[in-house]
C-alpha cells in the first residue's frame, strides 16, 4: 500500500519537471516488463519442474534435470526485479532507469550461462539497453546517472589502483582469465575428446603422443584436464550462485524482520555448521538417488547456503540501524522496497568477496566428493574423478599430479582474488 | 633527511648523538627547539604537506599551546617530535633540538631526528611523555592499568638500587615487628650484606623488579589524584570512566619523570568539568615534576587558562607564536584575529556569530605564497606570490605575515 | 547455542534412521519368520507414533545403545571406542602443527605487509586453502614413501597407525602415543610418531592456512589501533609492542577460528584417513555411507556435532581468559 502511494507521489513530481512521456520510454518499460516476466516465468517453471522431479526421483522414477535448476534461484529473482523495473519505468520513476543497465547485464549473463534456447533471450536485454540509450529515454536519467556515478567511479578508480599495486590479485585475475579461455577454446586445441579412449595406449608416461601421459583406460590426461575445466568451473559458479541467492534471501529476511524468524533461521544454520559438510553432501547425494554431477551440485547448494545467510544477516543487522533506513521508512517506503533498494546494495560487498573465496572451496569439495565416488559418472573428464582413477596407480605420478595441479591453481586463483579484494575493500585498512 | 618511519627503517647516520658531530646550539633556558620541521604524507591523491616548516621553541617550565582548526597539523607536530609518524608519513627535514638532562644532572644537547632508533626509544616515555586524545581507545584493553604503567617504569628506570632498598626496608620492618625472632641474627646479617652492596647494586630479579614497578605505578596513580589507586591499578581500562582513564594515561606519561609532557588534545574527549580537573592537575604536576608541557588543542579557553605560550597553526604553518597575554591582547596575524573574533562574547549582543570565510585548504595543492591568503581580508598581490618570512615583530612575538594587524598594522 | 544444535542434529539423525532408512533392517534379515517381525516391531516400539519413537531413540542413545554397525562388524559404541581415539590423536597433532607454525607465520606476514615475505606467506597460506587435501596426501605419499624408497632414503610408512607386523601393541586407551608412554614402549612410540607425520602434515596444512590468514588480518587490524601508538610512545621495543601488546589482542579472533577449524579437521580427516588407511572415524564414515550403514553414519554425525559444540565451549573459555572485557561483561 505505502509503496504504491510513495511511488505515485514521486512520479507526479517527475512528470511536472520533465518533458512529456515519449512513446520510446513506454516501449522500454513494456520490453523490460516482458523480459522480466519471461525470466521469472522460466525460473518458476523450472522450480516447479524441480519439485516435480524431486518427488518423482524419490518415488523412484527419474533423476532431477540439473542444468535448468542451476539457474532457478537467480533467474526468478532477477526476473521479478526486472518486472519491477519495467513497471517503475512505466510510472516514470527516474531511479529505475539506471537499474535497467544492471538488471539486463545480470540476466544476460544468466542466459549465457544457461546456454541452449536461453541465449536468444539476451536479444531482449540488448533491445532494452538500446532503447535506454535513445535520446528520448536518456533525457530522463542520463544527467542524474552521471552525477550519481562520478564519486563511485572515483572510488572504483582508486580500487583499481590498489588492485594494480597488489601483484597477488593481478596474478589471480590472470590465472582465472586463463581458465575461462581454456574452457571456451578447449574444443579447438585439445588433441582428444573428453571421453575419447585409446585402448592400445594405457598407462603411458608423458611423451610425444601424450604430453601428460595416459590413464589406465587410455584417456589422454592433458585433454581430459583441459576438458574438465568446463565442468568444474560450471559447478563452482552455479553452486555458489544458487547458494548465494538462497542464502541472501533468507539472510535478509532474518536480519530485517528479526524476532522469531531470525531465531529459527539462525538455529538452522547452527545445525548446518555442526554437520561435517562433506558427509552432509554425501548423505544428500544418497537421498537424491543417482550419483552424478547434477546431484552433487544440488547437494553442495544445500550445504553452502547457510554461510551466506549468516553473513548477510550480520550485515543487515548493522545496516538496519542506520539512519538512511530510518529516513526511508519515515517517508513511507515499504519493507520490500527498503530491503531491495537500500539494504541489499549496502550488504553485497562482503558477500561478493565471500562468494569468490567459496568458488575455490566448492571446487575442492565437489572434487572431493568425486574422489570418494560420490560425483561424476565413471569416465567423465572431471579433476577429482581423474585423481580417483589414478590413485590405484599412485606411483605413476602423472595421472594424479596434473589434474591436482589444475585444481590447485584454479582454487588458488579464486582465493588470491577474493583475499586481495577483501583487503582492498576493507574500510579499516583502505585509506590510511 | 631522516625518516620518521623508524619502525621499518633505520637511518644510516645513527651514531650522531649531538656530541660526536657539532653540538647544536641552544639558548640556555630553552629545552626544546623545533626548527623548520617538514612532514609529508605520501598518499594516493598526492603528497600531503602536513607540516611545512614549523619553528617553535619551548622554554623550561613553560606551557606551550598549539592551537588551530582540525587538520592544521597540530597532532602531526606532536607525533613528529616523538618520531611516531607512521607510514605513509615521513619527516622530510628540520631539526628538533632537545636538551637532555640525565639522571645525574649532566646535560646533553641533541637532535632528536638524528638519533638512532634505540636512542630514540630511550627518549620516548622517559624524557618526553605523551598523552593522547581519546582515553577510550588508547589504553590497551587487555592489560591491567597498573601493569601498563609499571611497564614504562621498569623499562626506563634503573631499579637496582631501589630494589635493594626495598628488600632492606622489608627486612628491617620484619625485625622491628618481632625483634626476638629466632632468626634475628640471620636477618641482621642479611641486612648488612645488602647494605654493603648499596654502592654497586646487583641487577635485580624480574619478580623483584616487577613488584617494585607495580608499587611505583600505584604511587603514580596516587600522584594524579586517582581515588583508590591500589584498586585501580588492578583494574582493566574498560572498568574505569573516561576521566579516570585519562588520569591513568597521564600517570603513564609522567611515570618516568619526563622533562616534557605533550598533551595531544588530552582533554577534548572529556566532560567540561572533568576537563577542568585534568587541566588543573596538569598545572600542579608541572611544578611538582619540574617539567615543561606542550598542549595541543583547538579550545582557546584551555589556552587562556593554562598556557604561557601559544603557537597558532594554520594549514601546516605556525602563523603566530607569542606569549599568551601578548597574543590575546594584541593578535598580529589576520588568522589569529579571526579566531579570537569568532569566540562569542557574553557581554556583546550580536545577530550572528562571526566566522572566517572559506575553509581549510587542501594540503596536497596548498595555496601559493601565504597559505592563508584566499581567506584573508587583508591579502594583496604579494601574499599570493611569496611566502611571508618568519619575523619577530615584537620581542618574543613571531608572525608569518606580510600585513600584520593589531599594534603592528601597516608597520611593514 | 549448544543445546539447540545438538537437538537439531539428533532430529536429523533420527529422520535419517527412522524415516529415510528402515529401522527394522537392524534386527531383521531375509530368514526372519514373518510373525517374529511383528514381535520385533512391537518390542522396539516401531508401531508407535513418530514422536514416541523419537523419545525411544533418545532413550537408547542415553542408555548407550547406539545400534549395530555392519561396517565395523561390532556395536556402534565399541566401534567408537576403537576409532575415536585414532582420529582425535591425528587431529590434535595436526592442530598442534598448525598452531605452532600458523601463528608465527601470520605475525611475520602482518608486520611485513606488502613485502616479499608477506607475499610468499600469503601464497603459502592460500595454497593451503586451495589444496585438494586428497591430492596433497597422494603427492606426499608418492614423494616421501615411493620416491624416497626408490632413492634409498629413509622413507615414511605408507599408512596405518603403527607397523602391525613388527611392533606389538596392546591397547589400553587406544591413544597409541599415550599408551606407549604409559607402558614405556618407546619403540612403539616412535613407530607411531613416524606413522603420524604424513597424515598430520597433510591435515595440519589446511588448518595452518586458515590460522595464518586469520592471524594476519587480525594482526593488521590491531596494529592500526591507538593502543599500539601508545605502546610505541612509551619507548617499548618494536618486538615488545608486537609480541606483548598486539599479539594478545590479535589472538582473540584467531582463537575463534581455531575452534571452528577443529570441527573442520574432523571433516578433513574423512579424506585423509581414507588415503592413509588410518583406522579412524573418517574412514569408518566413508565406508558406512558407501554401504548405507545408517547407525554408523548417525554416530559419526553426532560425534562431530558434539566435538564442534565442545570446541566452541572451549573457545568461549579461552576467550574469557584473553579478553577481560568479556570476563566481566
Amino acid at each position: 500500500m505505502t509503496e504504491r502511494s510513495s511511488e505515485t507521489i514521486v512520479s507526479e513530481v517527475e512528470v511536472i519537471e520533465v518533458v512529456p512521456v515519449s512513446p520510446m520510454v513506454r516501449v522500454l518499460g513494456i520490453v523490460q516488463t516482458l523480459v522480466g516476466a519471461v525470466s521469472a516465468g522460466i525460473g518458476l517453471l523450472a522450480f516447479l519442474l524441480v519439485i516435480r522431479n524431486f518427488i518423482l526421483a524419490n518415488v523412484g522414477f527419474v533423476s532431477i534435470i540439473g542444468v535448468v535448476i542451476l539457474n532457478v534461484g537467480p533467474l526468478v529473482l532477477v526476473g521479478l526485479f526486472l518486472v519491477n523495473v519495467g513497471m517503475s519505468i512505466l510510472s516514470l520513476e527516474t531511479s529505475a532507469f539506471s537499474w535497467v543497465i544492471y538488471g539486463n547485464l545480470l540476466s544476460g549473463a544468466l542466459y549465457l550461462l544457461m546456454g541452449g534456447l536461453a541465449v536468444w533471450l539476451t536479444l531482449g536485454n540488448l533491445l532494452a539497453l538500446v532503447l535506454l540509450m535513445t535520446p528520448a529515454a536518456r533525457s530522463y536519467w542520463w544527467a542524474l546517472f552521471v552525477e550519481d556515478t562520478r564519486p563511485r567511479i572515483k572510488e572504483i578508480r582508486y580500487s583499481l589502483y590498489l588492485v594494480r599495486r597488489s601483484p597477488l590479485v593481478v596474478a589471480g585475475i590472470i590465472i582465472l582469465i586463463g581458465y575461462v579461455l581454456i574452457a571456451i577454446f578447449v574444443p579447438y586445441f585439445a588433441p582428444y575428446g573428453p571421453e575419447e579412449r585409446i585402448w592400445t595406449e594405457t598407462l603411458q608416461p608423458p611423451g610425444p603422443n601424450h604430453i601428460w601421459g595416459t590413464d589406465p583406460n587410455g584417456g589422454d590426461v592433458f585433454s581430459m584436464v583441459m576438458w574438465a575445466t568446463q565442468i568444474d568451473l560450471k559447478i563452482a559458479v552455479s553452486v555458489v550462485a544458487v547458494a548465494l541467492a538462497i542464502g541472501t534471501l533468507i539472510g535478509v529476511a532474518a536480519g530485517y524482520f528479526g524476532g522469531a524468524v531470525d531465531e529459527i533461521v539462525m538455529r538452522i544454520t547452527d545445525v548446518f555448521f555442526a554437520f561435517p559438510g562433506l558427509i552432509l553432501a554425501m548423505a544428500i547425494v544418497s537421498a537424491l538417488g543417482e550419483r552424478n554431477l547434477d546431484n552433487i551440485s544440488v547437494a553442495l547448494m544445500i550445504v553452502w547456503w547457510p554461510t551466506y545467510s549468516r553473513l548477510v544477516r550480520g550485515q543487515v543487522l548493522i545496516e538496519r540501524e542506520k539512519l538512511y533506513v530510518e529516513a526511508a521508512r519515515s517517508v513511507g517506503a515499504s519493507d520490500l522496497r527498503i530491503m531491495m533498494t537500500h539494504i541489499l546494495p549496502n550488504t553485497i560487498q562482503p558477500v561478493i568477496v565471500q562468494a569468490t573465496l567459496d568458488m575455490g572451496g566448492v571446487l575442492l569439495t565437489a572434487a572431493g566428493l568425486s574422489f570418494i565416488g560420490y560425483g561424476a559418472e565413471a569416465g567423465t573428464a572431471e579433476w577429482g574423478l581423474m585423481i580417483s582413477t589414478g590413485q590405484d596407480h599412485f606411483t605413476l605420478f602423472w595421472m594424479i599430479f596434473y589434474p591436482g595441479m589444475a585444481m590447485l591453481l584454479c582454487a588458488l586463483a579464486f582465493n588470491l582474488v577474493g583475499d586481495g579484494v577483501r583487503d582492498i575493500m576493507d574500510p579499516k585498512l583502505r585509506r590510511r | 633527511m631522516t625518516t620518521g618511519d623508524d619502525f621499518t627503517m633505520v637511518t644510516s647516520n645513527t651514531t650522531t648523538h649531538g656530541t660526536q658531530d657539532e653540538i647544536p646550539e641552544l639558548a640556555p633556558d630553552v629545552i626544546l627547539d623545533v626548527r623548520g620541521l617538514k612532514t609529508s604524507f605520501y598518499t594516493y591523491e598526492g603528497v600531503v604537506k602536513a607540516l611545512d616548516g614549523i619553528s617553535v621553541d619551548l622554554k623550561k617550565g613553560d606551557t606551550l599551546a598549539f592551537v588551530g582548526e582540525t587538520g592544521c597539523g597540530k597532532s602531526v607536530t606532536a607525533k613528529s617530535i616523538m618520531r611516531l609518524v607512521e607510514s605513509p608519513g615521513r619527516i622530510e627535514e628540520g631539526e628538533v633540538i632537545f636538551r637532555d638532562r640525565a639522571d645525574d644532572g649532566s646535560e646533553v644537547i641533541m637532535d632528536l631526528l638524528k638519533l638512532s632508533t634505540e636512542e630514540m626509544r630511550h627518549i620516548r616515555g622517559n624524557r618526553i611523555g605523551i598523552v593522547f586524545q581519546d582515553p577510550a581507545t588508547y589504553p590497551n584493553p587487555v592489560f591491567r592499568i597498573g601493569d601498563q604503567i609499571a611497564e614504562v617504569i621498569s623499562l626506563h628506570q634503573d631499579l637496582a638500587l631501589d630494589v635493594l632498598r626495598m628488600k632492606i626496608e622489608r627486612l628491617e620492618a620484619a625485625l622491628a615487628e618481632n625483634p626476638d625472632a629466632p632468626n634475628a641474627a640471620e636477618i641482621q646479617e642479611k641486612i648488612s650484606n645488602y647494605e654493603s652492596q648499596l654502592d654497586d647494586p646487583p641487577s635485580p630479579s624480574e619478580t623483584d623488579k616487577k613488584e617494585l614497578a607495580k608499587k611505583r605505578a600505584v604511587d603514580m596513580l596516587r600522584m594524579v589524584r586517582m581515588p583508590t589507586p591500589e584498586e585501580v591499578a588492578n583494574q582493566y581500562p574498560h572498568e574505569l570512566s573516561g576521566g579516570m582513564r585519562q588520569r591513568a594515561l597521564i600517570a603513564m606519561a609522567l611515570s618516568c619523570n619526563p622533562q616534557i609532557l605533550i598533551c595531544d588534545e588530552a582533554t577534548t574527549a572529556l566532560d567540561v568539568t572533568v576537563q577542568a580537573q585534568v587541566l588543573r592537575l596538569l598545572n600542579e604536576l608541572k611544578s611538582e615534576f619540574d617539567s615543561s608541557i606542550i598542549i595541543i588543542t583547538h579550545d582557546l579557553g584551555v589556552v587562556a587558562e593554562t598556557c604561557t605560550k601559544v603557537a597558532v597553526m594554520y594549514a601546516g604553518v605556525v602563523a603566530e607564536y607569542a606569549s599568551t597575554e601578548d597574543l590575546f591582547a594584541d593578535p598580529l596575524h589576520p588568522y589569529t584575529l579571526g579566531l579570537l573574533r569568532a569566540i562569542p562574547k557574553l557581554t556583546e549582543k550580536t545577530d550572528r556569530l562571526l566566522q572566517i570565510r572559506g575553509s581549510v585548504p587542501n594540503l596536497i595543492t596548498p595555496p601559493t605564497g601565504c597559505r592563508f591568503h584566499p581567506r584573508c581580508d587583508y591579502a594583496t598581490g604579494i601574499c599570493k606570490e611569496e611566502r611571508p618570512p618568519r619575523a619577530e615583530m615584537k620581542p618574543g612575538h613571531w608572525v608569518e605575515c606580510h600585513h600584520p594587524q593589531g599594534s603592528m598594522a601597516g608597520k611593514r | 547455542m549448544s543445546i539447540p544444535v545438538i537437538i537439531g542434529v539428533l532430529a536429523i539423525t533420527f529422520v535419517l534412521a527412522y524415516v529415510v532408512g528402515n529401522p527394522l533392517a537392524i534386527y531383521v534379515n531375509e530368514r526372519t519368520p514373518p510373525q517374529a517381525i511383528d514381535q520385533i516391531i512391537r518390542h522396539h516400539g516401531l508401531d508407535q507414533p513418530l514422536y514416541v519413537q523419537f523419545f525411544l531413540y533418545l532413550r537408547n542413545l542415553v542408555m548407550g545403545d547406539w545400534g549395530w554397525s555392519d561396517t565395523a562388524n561390532s556395536y556402534v559404541v565399541d566401534a567408537i571406542r576403537r576409532f575415536f581415539p585414532a582420529t582425535i590423536e591425528l587431529s590434535i597433532v595436526a592442530m598442534i602443527i598448525a598452531v605452532l607454525v600458523g601463528i608465527p607465520l601470520g605475525i611475520v606476514s602482518a608486520t611485513r605487509k606488502d613485502q616479499i615475505v608477506d607475499h610468499v606467506t600469503r601464497v603459502i597460506a592460500l595454497a593451503g586453502v586451495s589444496m585438494p587435501i586428497f591430492w596433497f596426501a597422494l603427492m606426499l605419499k608418492y614423494l616421501l614413501y615411493y620416491q624416497f624408497f626408490i632413492w634409498g632414503l629413509p622413507y615414511l610408512p605408507e599408512g596405518g597407525r603403527y607397523s602391525i607386523v613388527t611392533v606389538t601393541y596392546n591397547p589400553v586407551t587406544n591413544f597409541i602415543l599415550i599408551d606407549s608412554l604409559i607402558t614405556g614402549n618407546l619403540v612403539l612410540f616412535f613407530d607411531a610418531l613416524v606413522h603420524l607425520v604424513m597424515p598430520a602434515a597433510c591435515l595440519g596444512y589446511l588448518t595452518l592456512a586458515i590460522i595464518t590468514r586469520m592471524m594476519r588480518s587480525s594482526m593488521l587490524e590491531v596494529l592500526k589501533e591507538d593502543y599500539i601508538t601508545l605502546a610505541r610512545s612509551k619507548g617499548l621495543r618494536e618486538r615488545v609492542v608486537i609480541y606483548r601488546h598486539a599479539l594478545r589482542n590479535a589472538m582473540i579472533p584467531t582463537v575463534t577460528i581455531i575452534g571452528l577449524a577443529f570441527g573442520g579437521l574432523i571433516t578433513g580427516a574423512v579424506l585423509t584417513e581414507t588415503i592413509f588407511s588410518w583406522p579412524g572415524l573418517g574412514r569408518w564414515a566413508v565406508r558406512s555411507i558407501l554401504t548405507s550403514d545408517i547407525p554408523s553414519i548417525n554416530a559419526f554425525t553426532l560425534l562431530v556435532a558434539i566435538i564442534f559444540v565442545s570446541a566452541n565451549l572451549i573457545v568461549d573459555l579461552i576467550y574469557g581468559a584473553l579478553d577481560p572485557r568479556i570476563r566481566y561483561g
